[in-house]
Parts: C-alpha cells; structure tokens; sequence
C-alpha cells in the first residue's frame, strides 16, 4: 500500500479566535476521488486551503506528499493543482499568455492533453482575459490546473458556472485522473451528483467538524430508508433515526448506522420486517441537515 | 436510485433478456467509466459483484465477458431477481398511494392478461413508422 | 422634476454615513452665514465685538468645513451616475437621461450656491482685489467647476481599494481648496471654471446623444480607434515575467509616463516651489499603493513555485524594487530638472532628492505590510508617514531651511523604512492568505 498523500491530524483553525474547523483528521490515499459536502460556511474552503498551505493551522498538522503543507516545498508543490472558487487569472493577458505563463512554472507539461480541452472547450487562445465569460474563465482556470499532471487535483467549487457541456468534459477529465489509479482528486462542490458520479470517498463537513467520512460505499450502505408497516401508532422512536415520516398505515424513516441489529431492532419496535431502500447522496446529505 | 445499482441492474436484464449474448466482450472498466461519467472504482465493483454472481467472466489480459453457461436462457430464479428493481419501485409506489397488496396485484394480473400479445404488435407499429 | 429631486436627495442620504455627513455639512453652513451675518468678523478691523477668539475662528472656518463636508456627503454621486449612465434601464425609463444630468448638476450647484452666499458675506469683510458684486458670481463658478472637477477624482479614487483610496481621498481634501484662491484673484475667467463648463458639456452630450453618437462615428472611428488600442502596448507572456505578470509590474514605464504627467502639470499650477515640493513628496507615496496588494497577488507565485515564505518576499521585494525605480527615476529627474527651472536653492534641491527617495521607499514597503488586509495600524502608518513627508517638504521649502533639522526629518523616515521592511519580512515569513483578501464575505466563506 502506498503512503497517503495527504495526511491530516487534528487540524482545527480559528480565525480571531471564531473556530472555523475542529479537530479534522483524514487522509487522501493515492486513486481517491473525494467529495467535499458541506453547506456554505461548512469550513470546506478553510479545509482545502489549509491542505493547499495557503495558512497556518491553529492546531494540529496536516502534511502533503510527507511534507508539512504551510511549508511545502517546491518538488511538492510541482505535484500539486488548484483550481480556486474565484479564478486568479491575470486580467490583462490573453488566455494563450496566461498559459504559457503558468507553463513555465512547471518541468513537465502535458501539451496534448492541453491542446485537447482547448479544441473541445473552445478556449479561444487570442482573447483577453478580462473579456471572457465567467464560463470560459473557470474553463481556462480549471486548465490551468490540468496542465502539469498533477498527482493531487483539489477543486474549490469549480463547475458553478460552467454550462452543462463543460460540466460533462470536466467530469470526463476527472474520470479519467482517477482511472489512472495513482493520482487523486479532492472536490468540493454543491453539485451533489457530480460528485455522487466521482467520489469513491466522502467528507461530509457540518458546522466545522468532518461530520461524516469515509468510503462512499460504507456510507450507502450505513444510510438507508426503511418503509415499515405499522397497525398501531409507533410505541417508541425509531433508533438512528434521521429523519421520519409517519403515515396512517406506514412509516419512512432515514436511519444511519444500518446493520443486521439495528434491523432486528427496528422489527421488533415495529413488529414488521422493514423494507429498505437505497438512497442517493443528495437524499442523504439531505437527511443529515435535517 | 444510486448509480452502482442502476449499472449493476441495467447489466443483468441486459444479459437476462439476451441483449448481451454469452462470450459478447464488455467495454473496459475505464471506458464504461468514461461512458457515464462515473468512478472507475464504482464499475469495477459493479463488474466483480456480477462476476461472484457467475453473470460475467474474467479472462485475463482480456475484457471481460457475459458467462458462457448462460447459452440458452439464464436460469428461472436469475430472470426472476432481475425483476427486484421495478417491483421494488411498484411496491415503494403502491405504498406512497396507500393501495393494498390484494388490489394491486389484481391490477397487475389483468394487465399481465391484456399484455399477452403486446411486444409483438409494439414492433409491427414501430416498423411502420420508420 | 420629481426624479431630479429624488436623485438629489439620494446622493445626499444613500448612506447613515452621508446622511450625518450632509447633515453636518449644512449645519456648518448655516452656522457660518449666521456667523457672518450677526457676528462679522472684526478682528481684522477695530475689534468691536466681545467675542472669543476661537469662537469667532470657528465661525469663520464653518462654511469651508461645510463645503467639504457636504462635497464628501455627496460623494456617492458620481458612483451612482456612472451605474445608472451606463445601465441599460436608463434607455427605458422615460427622461432619465436628462433628469440624470440635471440632477448632477443641480448638485454641484447647490453646494456651490450655499458657499458663494457665505462667500459674499466674507469677502465683504477681507480686502480682496474684485468688485464686492462680482463675489457671488466669481465664487459660484469656481466653486461649482472645482466641486466638478473633484468629483471626477472621486470617480477615478472611488475604483480603487485599499491604501489608494486612502492616499485619494487625502488628496481630494486637500485638493478641493487649491483652486480656491482663485477666487480672490481680479482676472478674467478663471481656468478651472473653463475646465470644469467644459467637462459638464462633454458629460451631457455623451450622456444624452452617446447612443447616437456611437451609431454615427461608431462604424468610422470604431476601426482606427480599435486598432489603435491594440497598437498600445499590453502585458504579454515573455520568459522571465513570470513573477511580474500574476503581481503586475510588467510595465514599470507606463506608471512612470503617467507620473510625469501631473507632474509637469503642477508644476505649471503651483509656480511655488515649496508646493510643487510637497506634490512630489505625496506622489512618491504611490508606490505603497502599488505594494499594498502583492500579498494577495502572491498566492499563485507560492503554489507553483519551489519557494518559502522567506524566499517569495525576498523575489516580490525584488521585483518591485525594479518595478519602483522607474517612476521614482522619473520623479527624480523631473524633479532636479523642474525644480532647478522654478528656482529651488541648491540646498534645497539636495535635501529634497533624498526626501523623494525615501517617500518612495517608505511606502513601497509600508504596502508590503499590508498582509491582512488594510486594517487601522497600516492607516494609521500611512497618514503618519505622510504626515512626517509633508512636515519634511515644509521644513525643505523653508526659505532658509535648516539644516539639522531636514537631516533629522530625513533620518526618521529612514528609520522608519527600515522598521517597515522589518515587519513587512516577518509578516511574509508567517503569510496567510486566507487572511489577505480583503472583506468579511471572502473571509467567512466556505
């Protein structure tokens, strides 16, 4: 098993002494897709940034590639792409300067793979940046990242304004990172089912704290909704139970942490063997805010 | 519905109803990834569940393959499973609507009945069209 | 006329900020025409009046107070009409194009109005060399061109951020008396007030026949003008701009050619040596301004490059030291060159060189400072630095300056540069930019 390119050990950071994190531990192993969820304000951007090494953690350590992320150094930093929620392009330039300027930031540079999204993105090479769509910025921003081959992707929000054609080669070229098996990719965005389609790996961060993580598989199979039968009112609450919905004859109810147990539990609170339903990650995101 | 489920049901009624015929090559893992745009994690789980289930088959080096044993027709209790899916979402549906199991199953017996002939005029009308 | 009105009275209370300003402004004004009218102000004549001395400073100051704070009250005006002239629901929304000019106007010429009525009361008490009936008439024009004028700055000082705006809107408050003295001079019409009908015409014509206008000469200018703006030059990828491109200092020359500009403007409005001199010294405070935003602009440098902390302020300080040198060459030469043709003393001409300098330097590093955002402190820094910049040009133009006290002036603002690349080093050393943007909202995102 290869050592894990990102590790993370009780980071919390706090800015003017309003914690922002807590206690945030994980892991980003190579060939993981992960998917950040969290609502605005969640702490996903302080995460990202604080693995990117943009600012020091109030406490804990987190390192990239076994080196400490507020100092990491530029071997490292070579195998590393950003894509920010707000592009940094520079203005005045053309998209094909902008290129060639970040270009030569890096040793490697995969110019077919560039050359590809550009024909299939319709980057037009002579424009000003500053005259670009929010589309085509974050097209162009997105690129930018692609170019070097980096081991570790981390995306900040970057499909918002894409239109849904650009979406789709975004997510292609996301699949194929991860088809590669040694790189890996950290995505947060709003779009859940983009990353219901990526991620193998979910962090689901509530209030400052890594609420949820883990393999997006567990989580499936953790999540559930049961429809249960029920003749007379329900005795008791239902166990684990995150959200329920009684009706005259039946309930739902999302529960988390399901196993054989928790299903006898619940069978004999109910005196019906509940039936279950998988749920999409949206579903379950949802019930985790309920 | 999550999307390994739906990968993994779509599959086998595809092999079921013999659209996929025996020894017809898979596309590879990266590929159907590439297709959906999903995980090449999630495919790979998808492709290994069918093959412990004897639906697919590994051969090495090469793509994978829908199992050979399945020449004539898949066994009763395979075709069978592989209806879970929409019945599942029958029963989710007659639920919502408050419907009993009785009444239900009395409605899908007389359009069962009604339905006897029916694939075959749906082409004859479908021919005509183009 | 109901939305020339409502447009009036939004300029002056778009903000609580405005409000009080526009309150205290015509409070101040009201005061001061009471002042004068009840209370004239004798010490310059025989001393009639039982009245304080500072009471009746303060009476006399309260007009030009009011002027100030009224112009400043109404200093959302030109953001406002620049969003409306150039939004598409003024096409829409009938007359208001010419309510919009009209308003704008009627603003100026309101505060003008109000300060020429306090000027008629007080030039009629101070000797001055017009004719008591033309006060009024005289104020009322250079008042309403230099309020126009400086609502032009505003516009231009209202687009920046951070320590630019600060140096602006100082500029403005100082700026906004320097045609003042204008008024008590017996020529004919005064410059400003030409520069000023001038621009309020060009305004009204692109405001109320710009569509037209553009459909006519758009399709014969458009082409000449189009290929003249590619003809100027733009950043463009070389190798070796590769940490000037994202922190943008490619073109050290332009910001030097447009320094030269107001230079050799002011030199040919203030023929006084000594307020040309304290010119200079403000404008080599620009480069602070420049500085102030490479810690944001750093971020991309950082993620792909090899560097430390230590290392990327040790290349950015490089980098803006070349970047510097150009408009600071040019200041200097404009400066030795001017100067010498306005008759600065050679004693002077040497202190002020090294004044220039170290302006230029001080800010250049106080702007380094700036890493979380423009905050009190880093304020605070710059109008004291400024402050000691004035003080210095002052002592300098000094007609028999004195020596030890320039060269004590000069050697504070030495120190005071050291001490700000001292903590300009260490603030790159422990460099956050998650605490770099500017604004609550980025801050508490995500």
């Amino acid at each position: 098993m290869q050592h894990p390119y990102v590790v993370a050990r009780e980071l919390t950071k706090a800015f003017d002494a309003k914690p922002v994190l807590h206690d945030v531990s994980f892991e980003v192993r190579p060939g993981d897709v992960i998917g950040v969820l969290g609502k605005n304000g969640a702490g996903k951007t302080t995460l990202l940034e604080l693995v990117l090494g943009f600012t020091p953690a109030s406490r804990g350590r987190v390192e990239v590639f076994g080196h400490e992320s507020y100092r990491l150094p530029g071997a490292a930093k070579a195998r590393v792409g950003f894509v920010p929620q707000q592009d940094e392009l520079v203005n005045q330039l053309t998209a094909g300067d902008q290129l060639k300027l970040i270009r030569s930031f890096y040793a490697t540079w995969d110019d077919a793979l560039v050359a590809r999204l550009i024909d299939v993105w319709d980057i037009e090479l002579g424009e000003r940046v500053k005259n670009m769509s929010v589309g085509q910025r974050q097209k162009l921003s997105i690129l930018l990242a692609l170019g070097h081959r980096p081991d570790l992707l981390i995306l900040d929000e970057p499909v918002a304004s894409l239109d849904p054609l650009a979406r789709r080669h975004f997510l292609e070229q996301i699949v194929e990172i991860a088809a590669d098996g040694n790189r890996s990719v950290v995505l947060s965005s709003h779009i859940v089912s983009d990353i219901e389609r990526l991620a193998n790996r979910i962090w689901i961060l509530k209030d400052g704290r890594l609420h949820w993580q883990g393999d997006f598989d567990d989580l499936r199979d953790s999540v559930v909704r049961v429809h249960l039968r029920i003749a007379q009112p329900l005795r008791a609450q239902i166990p684990n139970a995150l959200t329920v919905d009684l009706g005259r004859s039946h309930a739902t109810a999302v529960v988390h942490g399901w196993s054989a147990e928790l299903e006898a539990e619940i069978a004999e609170l109910t005196g019906t063997t509940p039936e279950v339903e998988g749920l999409t990650l949206e579903d379950i995101f949802l019930a985790m805010h309920r | 519905m999550p999307l390994h489920r739906q990968l993994y049901e779509q599959i086998r009624r595809m092999v079921a109803s013999g659209q996929l015929a025996p020894g017809t090559a898979l596309p590879s893992i990266r590929e159907l990834a590439l297709t959906h745009t999903i995980n090449p994690m999630t495919v790979s789980k998808v492709y290994a569940r069918l093959e412990t289930e004897g639906v697919l088959e590994r051969n090495r080096g090469k793509p994978m393959t829908v199992a050979a044993q399945r020449r004539a027709q898949a066994p009763y209790s395979v075709r069978l499973a592989s209806l879970d899916l929409p019945l599942e979402n029958l029963v989710l549906a007659a639920r919502q609507l408050e419907l009993d199991a009785d009444a239900v199953i009395e409605a899908l017996r007389e359009k069962w009945e009604k339905s006897d002939a029916a694939p075959i005029r749906g082409r004859a009308r479908a021919d005509k069209g183009v | 006329m109901r939305a020339v009105l409502r447009l009036i009275w939004t300029y002056f209370t778009a903000t609580p900020l405005t409000r009080g300003l526009a309150a205290l402004g015509f409070l101040c004004m009201a005061c001061g025409m009471v002042g004068y009218l009840y209370y004239p102000p004798w010490t310059l004549g025989n001393g009639m009046r039982n009245m304080a001395l500072w009471l009746q400073a303060v009476l006399t100051l309260a007009p030009w107070l009011g002027l100030v704070l009224l112009f400043f009250a109404s200093s959302l005006l030109p953001a406002i009409v620049e969003r409306l002239a150039l939004g598409r629901t003024i096409l829409v929304l009938p007359g208001a194009r010419v309510a919009l000019l009209v308003s704008a106007v009627a603003t100026a010429a309101l505060i003008a109005t109000l300060t020429a009525l306090t000027g008629v009361f007080a030039l009629y008490y101070y000797p001055t060399a017009i004719k008591p009936e033309n006060v009024f008439g005289r104020t009322l024009l250079v008042v309403f061109s230099d309020i126009s004028v400086m609502y032009v700055a505003l516009w231009i000082v209202g687009k920046t951020r951070g320590i630019w705006l600060l140096i602006g809107s100082l500029l403005i408050a100082l700026g906004i008396f320097t045609p003042l003295g204008v008024i008590g001079r017996p020529s004919g019409v005064p410059a400003v007030a030409w520069v000023g009908i001038a621009g309020w015409l060009a305004f009204a014509l692109l405001l109320l026949f710009g569509s037209r206008v553009k459909q006519t000469f758009g399709r014969s200018l458009g082409g000449p003008v189009r290929r003249a703006r590619r003809a100027l030059p733009r950043p463009a990828y070389a190798s070796g701009a590769e940490i000037d491109l994202p922190l943008g200092t490619t073109q050290p020359w332009l910001v030097a050619l447009g320094q030269a500009l107001p230079i050799v403007a002011a030199a040919l409005l203030f023929r006084q040596p000594i307020v040309w001199l304290l010119f200079l010294a403000l404008l080599s405070a620009v480069a602070g301004a420049i500085t102030s935003t490479a810690a944001a602009r750093s971020r991309v440098l950082w993620l792909r490059h090899g560097w430390t902390r230590a290392e990327l302020f040790r290349r950015v300080e490089t980098a803006y030291w070349r970047y510097n040198g150009y408009p600071l060459g040019v200041l200097l030469l404009l400066y030795v060159a001017i100067g010498s043709y306005l008759g600065i003393s050679t004693p002077q001409l040497a202190f002020g060189v090294p004044l220039l300098a170290l302006g230029s330097v001080a800010s250049l590093y106080l702007g380094l400072t700036i890493t979380r955002g423009l905050t009190w402190f880093e304020a605070a820094l710059g109008i004291a630095t400024m402050g000691l910049l004035i003080l210095t040009a002052v002592t300098i133009g000094d007609k028999a300056p004195s020596r030890a006290t320039v060269i004590e002036l000069e050697l504070a603002l030495l120190a005071l540069t050291v001490t700000y690349r001292t903590l300009a080093s260490a603030r790159w050393n422990a460099l956050d930019w998650m605490a770099c943007r500017n604004g609550p909202a980025t801050r508490t995102a995500g």
